[in-house]
């Protein structure tokens, strides 16, 4: 490597060609890829080095010439000197100028419309001037006429787009601009601090200059006063205009990793011009090199001239990095399943193929379509896994198969339902009994309130010694507990009573939960039959061999021989059998006495088996201290399942608040609470927000039915408070209600005086509106193209929605649904004749939308 | 599993906004063209301009949708130092003899709200139940909330509070719930110079009758270009993203303190993995999503973890911007493998210039 590059520039007319200076000036072109075997000499871009230029060592200012035929640069020293270099000739004395005065040169510019003409700034000497012009075909400059600024110093230079006209940066208090076309110069001056760097837009109309974290805007045309400044919070190193956009500005600053772009816009006032900026900072890094280099900084950029938003850096004084402005996405908040990303232009540029390619070589890659945007998008899974479970598809799907509308537990077989939710559902299925979720604490009487004593004194709790089968000779006495309320819990649980048990094991064996099934034979010590289950499932397991052996095991179970050992291995095997219910039975088998926190902590045993456990085995007081923790632990975790113990309660609003804030399942939590929570609790503020909440999002998806259906289902919820009846037909002229007539006429009437009973207002006999199609009154029937029988139609109730009357919001006038479909069909206004009404377009349904209704 | 859907937006310059409706049907886009589109999706669901007009004389910064309660109504704020409330009504044109060509429909301005003297940085309606409110932040630093108090007639819009700070302000978000908390606004600052707090949070004060700011967030002192209330169905706690030099999410518990005040409760968690500013932020529509834009075009997606945390899960890219090259490798040994694998293509040139502005 070449030591330290301080800077680089493209040729702004040999598009592929670039210089770096630093210890050594250096050419390089990039690369095509045909030449790609050949290691590149840069690391990070594919350049071939071309040559060097040896004979100016650290050179204090190199410019790059808009000579279209070679590459030519400047190169200004320390001393003074400047150089011409074209890369190719040898040693030639007339392509170098030194000043009567040695200083240091501080700047040169080319000029863009004369190729040959070169503007050297040096810094103050009192008997010398600052700026040269130097037109390098004609050796030397001697005229008088190509000095300026005497006893000044030029600290930056620049020339304007469209005319001979050089602008530069003085004495640090001054911008002057020369203008050239004349012989005798006339000049200009701006009193500014900001000298440091100046640059002229590529439409030629604005310039910028800057010092330190100053940058003044300016309008050539009008250059008096300054446009806009910008001020920013670090010193600026390099402002340049990007040459492929009109009024992007990049700023360089010191010691950052980001390039700074200053997007500047005006916008015409009344009275005035105003210009204003949109800051963005972008770190030009990819991936990789960031990794590599821990702390990185830009320290030089150079535009190119024509292609769209390149340029190349040079990153910790090392590096030239190769860098494009990324396209910027937009997305937004919708309800969508995609994601919507906007895109400002075509990723790539549209180049269509009729297009002649400059360079035959280059080439596309095959798996990059022009034509869809979708495949230049790059997608970056950093973790993937988060995807899996996408809570707004699963809500809509959910909401779409009726999830939670029939609280039963068959019916969640055909949703997509992860299994906890299915178990949560089919656990509180069991436990709602008698229109009411109760919840174990309630059932088992256990209450904060009440004492333990008085709890322990209640004659209907019956204990009793257990005798373990025969062969299997445990001395540990097994206390089981039973009481009225305790066989209530039982069922709640999903357990059966002891004379079902056969039957209720042998419905989880169909259910294909045989370890479960095993799990409950042996918590009732049925240990043989524990066997047979686990030997019988063995057999047509795909992995028998955990079944097996663990049926082998049971079958030689020994306690009181063989507890010690067991409890040993106990805890290794714990870490390897996956299956949860065959670790309780372990932990079972093998407890100390009285001592059942290993079954009681199985986290993963349903909470529904370990409370019918606990209800079997523990004594009173110890399992209201279970309860407690479970509920706690419910709180605390946000597991659904609690709501078995705590029921309808503010306990069990509590865990639905846990489980919301864990999950942000607002679907669940408020299913949950229309399914089971629909006594003294679901007015509740909390339960009522999560259900307006899931209406809310049912109705953004466009999901009506669904949304009534469930509203439906909270009215009937309701209907203790429930009003008869919310909507009336009320007569327009004497304001009583018109529906009550139509419903309290129970006499019977033949069919023909039926459908016509109502053409006026029962009670002031004025005429009721009419459908503006059929001119038939309100509350006739329709029937056209049905073929009705008589006894549906009269049926109130059933008259379907199709028959009903509509009306246009806007215009009033409206009729039978039907009727008015029908015409909307093939209308656009409204079937009044004088009314230009355009009800149907006044909802901005689109027509492909609408759909019959039946 | 993630989709994406790209669609081509033909602003000619900057698009500075995004909103889809409230039925995710329709999407309303603003640039610094100035003008404003509106997008339908067509039966294929293909999203085609279905209106666009210059609304503004300066860049567009932001635009929002109404409730469809409302009417198709949407605000627009510009740096012509104005708002305008625009409402979709149909055509005058009337063709009865055919229903096949729809009726045309065309945006007309219902009102501009001139106020601010200065460019109005953001505007958002409030959320629905508030009824049709509409807050507009500038940058000399005032948030007024201006009421349609008859929602039949939108060119009626008086301002109902004027909130100043000391701060411009650059963004704002009303937040959509008021489960547990009062109804609460956020507002940032994209000043640079002062190292304070940045965004700050307003409620309406009962006591004073008027908005009154409730808390600053003093965590947060770069410079704020965008604040996000995640959509809340009944979580204790509610969430603002901020788009900053970093992305922030500020956790907000609303509580009563022992005087009997209401208090916010903020907690701060930075997130630096972007590596540049972040220029915009939003959630999806159950907040389990947290979608955030870089100043360099990067999207990067946020999901909740198992253990509740924040992780980065996709980073998206226009494959256009960054260079295609890999670097070799520094050891020669595998030079010859490193060099035919590198990648360089050149895509095409564009000439010259591209007549943007």
């Amino acid at each position: 490597m070449s030591g330290n590059i301080h800077g680089l520039s493209w040729f702004p007319n040999v598009p592929d060609k670039f210089v770096s200076w630093g210890q050594e000036i250096n050419l390089y072109e990039i690369r095509t890829k045909d030449d790609g075997l050949q290691k590149s000499r840069l690391p990070y871009i594919p350049a071939n080095y071309l040559s060097n230029e040896s004979r100016y060592q650290y050179a204090r200012v190199v410019a790059a010439s808009y000579h279209s035929d070679q590459a030519i640069i400047a190169v200004g020293l320390a001393d003074g000197k400047i150089g011409i270099c074209n890369f190719r000739d040898t040693y030639d004395c007339s392509w170098e100028y030194t000043p009567r005065q040695q200083r240091l040169c501080t700047c040169l510019a080319w000029n863009e419309l004369d190729a040959n003409i070169l503007a050297i700034g040096h810094d103050r000497h009192r008997t010398d001037s600052c700026i040269t012009i130097w037109d390098i075909d004609r050796g030397v400059p001697k005229d008088t006429a190509n000095f300026f600024g005497l006893t000044e110093s030029a600290n930056s230079l620049c020339w304007d787009k469209n005319h001979r006209t050089l602008i530069a940066g003085m004495s640090q208090k001054m911008i002057k601009l020369f203008d050239l076309r004349q012989s005798t110069a006339t000049c200009q001056s701006i009193q500014t601090k900001t000298v440091q760097g100046l640059s002229v837009a590529p439409n030629g109309n604005y310039l910028c200059s800057y010092v330190d974290s100053t940058i003044i805007v300016w309008d050539l045309r009008a250059i008096d006063r300054p446009l806009r400044q910008i001020q920013s919070s670090r010193n600026h190193l390099q402002i340049s205009w990007c040459p492929t956009r009109t009024s992007l500005l990049s700023s360089l600053q010191r010691e950052l990793q980001y390039i700074t772009l200053y997007d500047i816009r005006s916008v015409d006032m009344d009275t005035s011009r105003e210009v204003y900026h949109v800051k963005k900072q972008i770190s030009p890094f990819p991936a990789k090199y960031q990794t590599a280099a821990k702390c990185s900084s830009v320290n030089w950029l150079s535009w190119h001239s024509r292609d769209f938003e390149r340029a190349l850096i040079v990153a910790d004084a090392v590096n030239i990095l190769d860098f494009r402005l990324p396209a910027t996405l937009h997305t937004a908040k919708n309800n969508r399943r995609k994601l919507p990303l906007l895109m400002q232009r075509p990723l790539y540029a549209p180049a269509s193929p009729s297009s002649t390619q400059p360079t035959s070589s280059c080439s596309t890659n095959s798996s990059l379509d022009f034509s869809s945007v979708g495949s230049a998008l790059s997608f970056d899974f950093i973790q993937p896994e988060l995807f899996e479970e996408d809570l707004v598809n699963e809500t809509r799907e959910r909401a779409l198969q009726d999830y939670g509308m029939k609280p039963d537990c068959k019916r969640f077989g055909e949703l997509h339902l992860t299994p906890y939710l299915r178990n949560v559902w089919s656990t509180l299925c069991n436990v709602y009994h008698e229109d009411r979720l109760t919840g174990l604490k309630t059932t088992l009487g256990i209450n904060i309130a009440q004492t333990s004593e008085a709890l322990m004194a209640s004659p209907r709790i019956e204990s009793q010694v257990l005798q373990w089968p025969d062969g299997i000779n445990n001395s540990n006495k097994l206390i089981c507990y039973r009481s009225e309320q305790r066989d209530l819990a039982l069922q709640l649980c999903g357990w059966s009573t002891e004379p079902e048990l056969e039957r209720f094991v042998d419905e989880l064996y169909g259910h294909k939960e045989f370890s479960r099934a095993a799990m409950i034979c042996v918590f009732h010590l049925k240990i043989f039959y524990a066997c047979n289950i686990l030997s019988t499932a063995a057999d047509s397991m795909r992995d028998p061999s955990m079944y097996r052996i663990t049926a082998i095991a049971l079958s030689s179970f020994n306690a009181d021989r063989c507890s010690s050992t067991w409890r040993n291995q106990r805890s290794s095997a714990n870490m390897q059998i996956k299956d949860p219910h065959l670790r309780a039975i372990f932990s079972f088998l093998t407890m100390e006495k009285d001592n059942f926190e290993a079954v009681l902590n199985e986290e993963a045993v349903s909470l529904a088996d370990r409370m019918a456990f606990a209800c079997k085995y523990l004594s009173e007081t110890k399992l209201e201290e279970y309860v407690k923790l479970q509920i706690h632990k419910a709180i605390e975790t946000g597991d659904l399942n609690g709501i078995l113990l705590t029921g309808e309660s503010l306990g069990g609003i509590k865990i639905l608040q846990a489980y919301m804030d864990a999950s942000f399942d607002v679907q669940t939590v408020a299913l949950v609470a229309i399914n089971f929570f629909t006594h003294d609790h679901f007015m509740d503020h909390r339960i009522q927000y999560w259900i307006s909440s899931y209406l809310d999002c049912l109705n953004s998806w466009g999901l009506w039915e669904k949304r009534a259906e469930l509203d439906i289902k909270i009215e009937n919820i309701r209907t203790s408070a429930r009003s008869s009846r919310s909507v009336y037909l009320a007569c327009n002229f004497c304001g009583k209600s018109v529906s009550n007539a139509l419903l309290d006429e129970p006499r019977p009437r033949s069919t023909s005086t039926s459908t016509n009973k109502l053409s006026s207002c029962p009670s002031c006999r004025k005429p009721l509106p009419r459908c503006s199609l059929c001119l038939m009154h309100m509350g006739t029937m329709v029937n056209i193209n049905t073929g009705e029988n008589p006894a549906e139609v009269q049926a109130w109730p059933s008259k379907p929605f199709s028959k009903w009357f509509a009306w246009c919001q806007t215009c009033r006038h409206g009729g039978h649904t039907e009727h008015i479909m029908q015409w909307f069909k093939q209308n656009t206004e409204c079937p009044v004749s004088s009314c230009s009404c355009r009800c149907f377009d006044v909802d901005g349904i689109k027509p492909n939308t609408v759909r019959d209704i039946s | 599993m993630f989709d994406v859907e790209p669609i081509l937006a033909d602003h000619k310059d900057v698009i500075h906004d995004v909103v889809f409706d409230y039925y995710g049907r329709r999407m309303a886009t603003c640039s610094s063209d100035q003008t404003v589109k509106i997008w339908d999706e067509d039966e294929h669901g293909k999203w085609k301009v279905a209106s666009s007009w210059k609304a503004h004389s300066g860049s567009i910064w932001r635009v929002s949708w109404a409730h469809p309660e409302f009417g198709q109504v949407v605000a627009t704020c510009s740096f012509d130092r104005t708002a305008t409330v625009w409402e979709e009504v149909i055509g005058d044109k009337v063709n009865t003899t055919t229903t096949t060509v729809p009726p045309t429909r065309r945006w007309v301005r219902r009102a501009t709200l001139v106020d601010s003297r200065t460019s109005v940085t953001d505007v958002e309606f409030a959320p629905k139940y508030l009824g049709l409110l509409l807050a507009t932040a500038s940058a000399d630093g005032i948030i007024r909330i201006y009421e349609a108090p008859d929602i039949m007639n939108l060119s009626q819009w008086p301002v109902q509070h004027e909130i100043a700070n000391k701060f411009p302000l650059s963004c704002l978000s009303w937040n959509t719930s008021t489960y547990m908390v009062s109804q609460l606004l956020a507002a940032g600052s994209d000043e640079t110079a002062t190292p304070t707090g940045k965004v700050f949070l307003f409620g309406y004060s009962e006591n004073a009758r008027k908005c009154v700011k409730m808390e600053t967030i003093n965590d947060i002192t770069d410079p704020v270009t965008d604040v996000a209330f995640a959509p809340n169905a009944g979580r204790t706690f509610h969430m603002l993203a901020v788009a900053s030099k970093d992305l922030y999410i500020v956790n907000i518990r609303g509580f009563t303190d022992s005087s009997g005040n209401s208090k916010l409760d903020l907690q701060t968690v930075k997130f630096s993995d972007h590596n540049c500013p972040v220029w915009r932020v939003c959630w999806n529509m159950l907040a389990t999503m947290l979608i955030s834009t870089g100043d360099d075009g990067c999207v990067r997606i946020w999901c909740i973890n198992y253990s509740r945390q924040w992780k980065c899960a996709a980073v998206l890219k226009a494959e256009g911007g960054g260079p295609t090259y890999e670097p070799t490798l520094p050891t020669p040994s595998l030079a010859n493998t490193a060099s035919a694998t590198a990648k360089f293509y050149k895509k095409g040139t564009i000439g010259n210039q591209v007549p943007w502005h």
